[in-house]
Order: structure tokens, then C-alpha cells, then sequence
């Protein structure tokens, strides 16, 4: 891992994404945003993996069930810890992301902070 | 050959002919029309840009503090909100609102109070804008403002249902034991409301709504029973085994069937033993998946019996209930099918039995397999 640590943030939310990419440069991380499942999936198949990706569900184009997948199956990125933002009463799209892969699940409206513990948890058993 | 001859009025510049005359000043009018309908095309692109400027601006000046409060770190001192940022300013408000909990939004709303913007809704709830009324209600709903609530409820009286849900999701926001008290009589005797609002509205309010639909179940008629037992099966509340074992006990069809589609308690299961034989097949459909949730051993042979229902449902159903019970594993179920005479039952717990394995397979996939090749 990096000095700095890198997080991807997949979020289609213009709102919701400036948010995240503060609190986590806050935090020390260098944020990479995208905002579409599309523009997702050209990121993974292009660049190298970050130290953790934070990924919505709900997704322009491409899903994120469909993102966690193409993340497993690409190669130097099937480590990478992946935590989906799911929407509350959606315990259906919560077993659909572990089982497509995601090691975590953050459920909006989230708490900043329990992200941020959530993140740090990854990040620390990556380093 | 025709020839016309267009006769123009000296000094006057329109043709003497009415037909004409008629002809020129129409053209005239839709000169003038197009006219200013190209001038309002301008003064409308103009005022959109004029408005996303301020958006703009208005972002970029209260993003960073917003986000600084939301992580812990409300500033000191907050610069005036002006008034052509206000409406801006509340969009955002309310949008982060609704994406975040806990002590983020406790800090939102700490930063609102200090801009005034709590007696501001207030204000703008009393105006004619429906936009403003529609922010100013989901504004003092976070807030969970107590002065709002007269204003709220006079609001929930509008014919206009966005604004009326609006105002009856705030009143659950600032008190759900005093909203459920209301809202539950107007949800149930409220059709044209959809489900799906309903149980949006009410989630946050779901154990007092439980206790109001309890007392209201033996006082109503059947026509709106049939309702108030689908928000009880919309919010997920366990309503009491009396007023539900009155239910199952009514003539109502819509009635009976609602109230088995909520019942998870063991109290009920002669009850819905004696519903596996009524006359009606969707009431013996609800009675077996019922019963596949509250039945015990001794139920085995009564959904053995239903796989033999004249009614296809019914039988799938019943081949369900008995595919979920706990006790029977995979091996119960082949000896059970291998031991039935009847061909459509065999087959109909084959049936179930393979969507089972189907299902299990599919939860069981190593992650990343379909999008093998992608």
C-alpha cells in the first residue's frame, strides 16, 4: 500500500460523493470519483486497484452488483476490500452484494463516522 | 383567368377587401405573437442561467461549511444566508438529510437552527409557493420542529396529496406516538393513498401504529379491514392474536385472506387449520403459506393433503410451506414425494423442491462467476 492510501468512490449522487471525497481526504486517502456504472467499469479495466473502493448500488448504466463482479474477475483487483452503499429496507440488494463479492456493506442514510471506522478496518488489515 | 386586385387604403397601409384586410392583420398578429414568444424563449434561457449561477455560487459558499459539520466540525461563526440563497441553500440541506443519520444530521440541523432557518419554514409553510411549502415541510420534519405541527396539520387537509404526504411525514418525523394516533384512521380510511407512500410515512412510527390499528381493528367494518390489516403487513408489525382471530373468524374474503397474510403466531394455528378447507381457494392459499410459517409437526399431513387441491395455487403453495419447514431436510422431502400416490401432488413438490435447489445454487456461486468473461 501507498503512503497515502487510495479509495475509489463509485457514486452517481453529485451531492453524496462531495461529501465522501471530504471526509475521506480529510482522513488522508486520495479520492478517485466516478459517477456511472459505465465509467466504473472503464476505471477497473484500465488502472491499476486502489486500496479500497466504495461502491452504490444504485448505478447509470451498469449496477454495482455488476461492478463488484467485473472487480472479482479482474486481475489485481480481486483483493481489493469493496464496500457497497445499499439503500435502507433492501435487505434483498444487501445479500446480493456479499454474495456478489463485496466484503462490506454501508446502509443510507449511513453515519459518516461508522464509514470511516468501516474504511480504517480494511485499510488497516491491507497495511 | 383570374385576376385579384389588392387594393391598399391610402395612408392607411391595409387592403380595403375585409378578406384581405382580415388576412393582413392576422399576419400582423402572428408576427407579434412569434414575437414575443421569442422574447419570453430569451427571458426564460436568461433567467435559467441567472438561476443556476446562483446555484452555483450558492454551493460553492455553503458545500465546505456543510460538509465540515456533517464530519464534526461546525464552524464558529456562519456568514449571512442571503435570500437569493436561501431555496438553494435548503435543497442541499434537505438532501443531505435524507442521505445521512446519527450525529451528521443532529449537526445539519445545528446549523440550520443558527441561520434562523426553523422559523423561516415556519414562514414559508404559510406561503402560496408549493415549492417553498414542500421544502419548508421536509425541513421541519428533520428539524423535527414541535411549532410546526398546527401548520403541518392544517396542510394534511389539502387536496394536493404531494403536499398533504409531505406535511403527514413530517408530523411522523416530530412525533411518531402523536402522528400514529392521527395518521392511522386517514391511512386507512384514505384508498386513493398508495400503499407504498403509506408504509414510507409510517415506517418510522411502526409499534405506536401497531397499538392504534390493535384498537381500531374491532371497531371497524369490514370494507376497511381488508386496509388496515395490509399497513400492518406493509409496516411489518405483529398485531395482537384477538382482534386478528376475529378476522380470520369473518365472512369478508378479502378479509380473512388479509389477516392470514400477517398472522406469526403459534395462538392462531387451529384457525388457520380450519381455513385450509374453505370454500374459497385463495383463502386456502393464504392458509398454507400461514400455516408454513406458524405450523407445527402435526401440519406435515394437512399441507400433504392440500398438494392434492383441485386449485394449482394452492397446491404450489402447500408444496412451499411444506419445502421451508425446518424439520424436513432435503432427504424427508424426496421420501415424502416418493410415498404420494397422487401424480399432480409428486410433481408439484418436485417442482418446488428443484426452484429450492436452484435457488441454493445460486446463493452458493463463488462470487465473480457470471461475470466471467466480461
Amino acid at each position: 500500500m501507498s503512503a497515502q492510501p487510495t479509495v475509489l468512490v463509485v457514486e452517481d449522487d453529485v451531492h453524496i460523493a462531495h461529501v465522501l471525497t471530504f471526509m475521506l481526504e480529510r482522513q488522508g486517502y486520495l479520492v478517485t470519483h466516478v459517477a456511472d456504472g459505465r465509467a466504473a467499469s472503464a476505471h477497473v479495466l484500465g488502472n491499476p486497484a486502489p486500496d479500497l473502493v466504495l461502491l452504490d448500488v444504485m448505478l447509470p448504466y451498469v449496477d454495482g452488483f455488476e461492478i463488484v463482479g467485473l472487480i472479482r474477475a479482474q486481475a489485481g483487483w480481486q483483493d481489493t476490500p469493496v464496500i457497497m452503499l445499499t439503500a435502507k429496507n433492501t435487505e434483498r440488494d444487501t445479500v446480493r452484494a456479499l454474495d456478489a463479492g463485496a466484503d462490506d456493506f454501508i446502509i443510507k442514510p449511513f453515519q459518516p463516522q461508522e464509514l470511516l471506522a468501516r474504511l480504517r478496518r480494511f485499510l488497516k488489515t491491507a497495511a | 383567368m383570374t385576376f385579384i386586385t389588392i387594393s391598399i387604403a391610402p395612408g392607411f397601409g391595409a387592403p380595403s377587401d375585409p378578406i384581405l384586410a382580415a388576412a393582413f392583420w392576422t399576419g400582423i398578429a402572428a408576427l407579434l405573437l412569434t414575437l414575443l414568444l421569442g422574447l419570453q424563449i430569451v427571458r426564460l434561457r436568461i433567467s435559467l442561467r441567472a438561476r443556476e449561477r446562483r446555484r452555483a455560487r450558492t454551493l460553492a459558499r455553503w458545500r465546505p461549511l456543510l460538509n465540515a459539520a456533517i464530519v464534526g466540525d461546525s464552524p464558529q461563526e456562519l456568514p449571512r444566508l442571503l435570500a437569493s440563497e436561501r431555496l438553494h441553500f435548503i435543497k442541499l440541506w434537505v438532501h443531505l438529510q435524507s442521505s445521512l443519520r446519527g450525529d451528521a444530521g443532529a449537526a445539519l440541523n445545528g446549523i440550520a437552527r443558527r441561520l434562523g432557518l426553523d422559523a423561516e419554514a415556519r414562514a414559508m409553510l404559510g406561503r402560496r409557493a408549493r415549492t417553498e411549502r414542500l421544502l419548508a415541510a421536509l425541513m421541519l420534519g428533520h428539524l423535527g420542529d414541535r411549532e410546526a405541527w398546527p401548520q403541518l396539520l392544517r396542510l394534511t387537509g389539502l387536496d394536493d396529496p404531494t403536499l398533504s404526504l409531505t406535511a403527514l411525514w413530517a408530523l411522523v418525523r416530530i412525533d411518531p406516538h402523536a402522528a400514529a394516533e392521527y395518521l392511522t384512521p386517514l391511512f386507512v380510511e384514505r384508498e386513493d393513498w398508495a400503499m407504498s407512500h403509506v408504509a414510507g410515512i409510517l415506517q418510522q412510527a411502526g409499534a405506536p401504529v401497531a397499538a392504534v390499528l390493535a384498537g381500531m381493528l374491532p371497531r371497524l367494518d369490514p370494507d376497511r379491514l381488508p386496509r388496515a390489516l395490509r399497513i400492518a403487513e406493509a409496516l411489518r408489525v405483529e398485531l395482537p392474536a384477538a382482534p386478528l382471530a376475529a378476522a380470520l373468524s369473518n365472512d369478508a374474503i378479502a378479509v380473512v385472506t388479509a389477516a392470514l397474510r400477517i398472522v406469526n403466531t403459534p395462538l392462531l394455528q387451529d384457525r388457520v387449520r380450519a381455513l385450509l378447507a374453505h370454500a374459497d381457494w385463495q383463502v386456502r392459499v393464504q392458509a398454507a403459506k400461514a400455516l408454513g410459517r406458524i405450523g407445527d409437526r402435526s401440519d406435515v399431513g394437512r399441507l400433504v393433503a392440500l398438494l392434492a387441491d383441485r386449485e394449482w395455487w394452492v397446491r404450489y403453495r402447500a408444496a412451499q410451506a411444506l419445502a421451508g419447514l425446518p424439520w424436513l431436510k432435503r432427504a424427508d422431502l424426496d421420501a415424502l414425494r416418493a410415498s404420494l400416490d397422487d401424480r399432480y401432488a409428486a410433481d408439484m413438490l418436485a417442482q418446488v423442491v428443484a426452484e429450492q435447489d436452484a435457488a441454493n445454487a445460486r446463493h452458493e456461486a463463488p462470487a465473480g462467476t457470471a461475470m466471467e468473461g466480461a
